[in-house]
């Protein structure tokens, strides 16, 4: 790749442009698009949030991005995942597993799916160091005890060779993260970092994600169902239905002034810690089934605004405000979140 | 810790414990060492009114489940009474028209995993409703339509498997299930956690409906703060095993009285589109409650424990009407 090419990605304001990707799953009857012509840009030291509830895609995201969709998926890729003026899509395996040991970094749900739980924590948090980074096992080591004190692990030098059982879930989830930054990544992907945690435990991983970004300035992309949890920590937010990005704007316009039906819907139907008893307005229906998607706006049949050009005419994100996106045929009609 | 609530205790729970053994390893034993106990419900005074909803908070480990599970007998209390329209649950035989499995009915926190696969829907209530002779056999399937339109699902669900319905519509039948044998009790346990939200909006006025028509009483187990907020009268925080804060959902929620309640309050993420720039709450994990702390068991993650705190255990005080907190420094 030429110089200037490099040069001219790493000046730009996105680390990360995605173009256009669609990630089909084929099997031998169906073709499900996990993702549809994804179109997303995200901008360097930022805070993403990409929310949705389950099926709607954002974890499909993340892993195709990274391409860790496992190839029992049978996954087609179409569109380009622009990272430093280099497609990810197009770089070959060895180079992918160096990216995904160094500068992209994923956390998961649940820690003890990334741990091994017969190895000691502190030899997998060192072992992209060892592997990507060229460190000898002793400053390795070093590293490792330090990255530990770092996420606020007490006593790191003799909890090092503590096996995972041994830890609690929010501890392990500090070991996860530990290892996500021992190799200083530029884009951090946390796939509900906090889901399988207590509140008081969200808070401190929270807490300890956004002190990490802060002191690193690596860019974070949060995917939660949970919108009280991206509302506080994120720049911007895309929310996803059904594979598609629907509405993506600022924090502040997503919450404010939604201008597609679906986002209006959650913010609805979720009860409030500081309201009373009023009564929750519900989507109605049931997400649907992406092996059988109509031609038009897949939210279109629990839509109270949706007409019959709706479900017909295919619909894409278009400008609906200053830097707010929506995949919305009327936003005109939208009356915004009930007070 | 006593009823605050004036009309008369359906459920009464009098220093309720349950304790279980933790097996020792063969070495241990040879070794003499001490037998351990998990200490999950350790000293519950509990009284919840009819047509109450009372809502149970804490952390994961606090015991709240296991609670919830004692009052329908899945686990039997080492200490303490329960009683049930001042009759101990233990005196209640388990089946029959006045037995405990009539009168307190469970809803679980995951629908996929509480239904019988194989079963139709209507199977599985019809099978409900004849063998606690709730009705005639011939009024049976009458009875099966008017039981899923009190949880709003289309008769013809009766005639299908649990695998074609979703989360919410499986929870709308576990809902369906319980109601059935008419109760006097429900007890939740987590019903919407393992829902989307927009599905949970559904099923939350669902249970809201049902609480003001069918009207039992209700213990509602969430972590979930709001849900509890949307859903109950009054509220009981528990922490390692102990209610530590008991009181109306209002003056729980707008004037904790326990550093825990406050705390746990605090740490709840906000919907408010403004970045967070604040230390976490509370440090560390809850204890284990192999291991409880001395005096008030909350004072090593507490901001405002004292020597005392180490020392005895505070004991529940009033601090408003109707509203109990277990803390020397209670405000």
């Amino acid at each position: 790749m030429p110089a200037s090419v490099v040069e001219r990605a790493a000046s730009s304001p996105d680390i990360l442009k995605i173009i256009g990707l669609t990630t089909e799953f084929r099997g031998r009857q169906t073709r499900i698009r996990a993702n549809d012509d994804i179109h997303l840009s995200i901008r360097r030291g930022s805070t993403l949030g990409v929310v949705g509830e389950s099926g709607s895609g954002k974890s499909v995201l993340c892993r195709s991005i990274l391409r860790l969709l496992p190839p029992s998926a049978n996954a087609y890729f179409k569109g380009a995942v622009e990272y430093e003026g280099r497609d990810l899509l197009g770089l070959d395996e060895a180079e992918m597993r160096r990216l995904r040991g160094t500068e992209l970094r994923m956390i998961f749900q649940n820690p003890m799916t990334s741990l091994n739980p017969v190895w000691p924590i502190g030899d997998q948090i060192t072992e992209g160091l060892r592997v990507f980074g060229g460190l000898s096992s002793r400053r390795a080591h070093d590293r490792g005890i330090e990255m530990l004190g770092r996420v606020g692990i007490p006593s790191p030098e003799r909890r090092f060779d503590e096996y995972p059982f041994q830890w609690s879930g929010g501890m392990l989830q500090r070991a996860v993260i530990a290892m996500a930054m021992a190799g200083s990544p530029k884009l951090l992907f946390a796939d509900e970092p906090t889901t399988a945690l207590d509140v008081t435990i969200q808070d401190q991983i929270l807490a300890l994600l956004l002190e990490l970004q802060e002191r690193s300035g690596m860019t974070l992309v949060l995917v939660s169902h949970d919108l009280a949890v991206v509302a506080e920590t994120c720049d911007r937010i895309a929310v996803m239905y059904a594979g598609r990005i629907v509405e993506t704007a600022p924090t502040k316009s997503i919450f404010r002034s939604p201008r597609h039906p679906y986002t209006v819907g959650l913010l609805n139907s979720i009860p409030h810690l500081s309201k009373g008893a009023s009564r929750l307005v519900p989507i109605p229906g049931q997400p649907p089934d992406l092996a059988s998607l109509g031609p038009g706006c897949p939210f279109a049949p629990r839509c109270s605004y949706a007409s019959a050009d709706c479900s017909t005419s295919a619909i894409r994100l278009s400008e609906a405000g200053p830097d707010h996106l929506s995949a919305c045929l009327h936003p005109e009609r939208i009356e915004g979140v009930a007070a | 810790m006593i009823c605050a609530n004036g009309n008369g205790g359906l459920i009464e729970m009098e220093n309720v414990a349950v304790h279980f053994p933790v097996r020792r390893s063969v070495i241990d034993s040879l070794r003499r060492a001490p037998r351990q106990t998990v200490r999950a419900v350790d000293g519950v005074d509990l009284v919840i009114g009819e047509r109450e909803t009372l809502g149970l908070v804490g952390e994961s480990g606090s015991g709240k489940t296991t609670l919830a599970r004692t009052l329908v007998r899945i686990y039997e209390p080492t200490a303490g009474q329960i009683r049930l329209k001042g009759q101990a649950l233990a005196g209640y035989p388990r089946l029959g028209d006045n037995g405990l499995c009539r009168r307190i009915q469970m809803v679980f926190q995951d629908p996929y995993s509480s239904l019988n696969p194989r079963k139709t829907v209507g199977a599985a209530l019809g099978e409900v409703l004849r063998f606690h002779r709730i009705c005639a056999d011939a009024e049976v399937s009458a009875e099966i339509a008017r039981l899923l339109r009190e949880v709003g699902l289309p008769e013809s669900t009766a005639g299908r498997l649990p695998r074609s319905l979703s989360g919410g519509q499986r929870q709308r039948v576990g809902l369906a299930r319980a109601l059935a044998v008419r109760p006097a009790f429900i007890v939740l346990d987590e019903p919407v956690a393992a829902l989307d939200v927009s599905i949970q909006a559904q099923i939350l006025n669902l249970l809201k409906d049902l609480k003001e028509h069918a009207g039992v009483g209700m213990l509602l187990v969430a972590h979930e703060l709001s849900v509890v907020r949307h859903m109950c009268d009054r509220v009981a925080v528990m922490y390692l095993g102990r209610i530590v804060e008991i009181g109306g959902t209002e003056a729980i929620f707008e004037a904790p009285q326990h550093p825990y309640t406050q705390s746990l309050l605090k740490a709840v993420p906000r919907l408010v589109p403004e970045r967070r720039h604040r230390a976490a709450v509370l440090k560390g994990d809850i204890p284990s409650p192999l291991n409880i702390p001395s005096g008030c068991r909350f004072h090593p993650r507490c901001p405002k424990a004292q020597d005392i705190c180490r020392r005895s255990e505070p004991p529940a005080s009033v601090t408003a009407a109707g509203h109990l907190a277990a803390c020397h420094f209670p405000g």
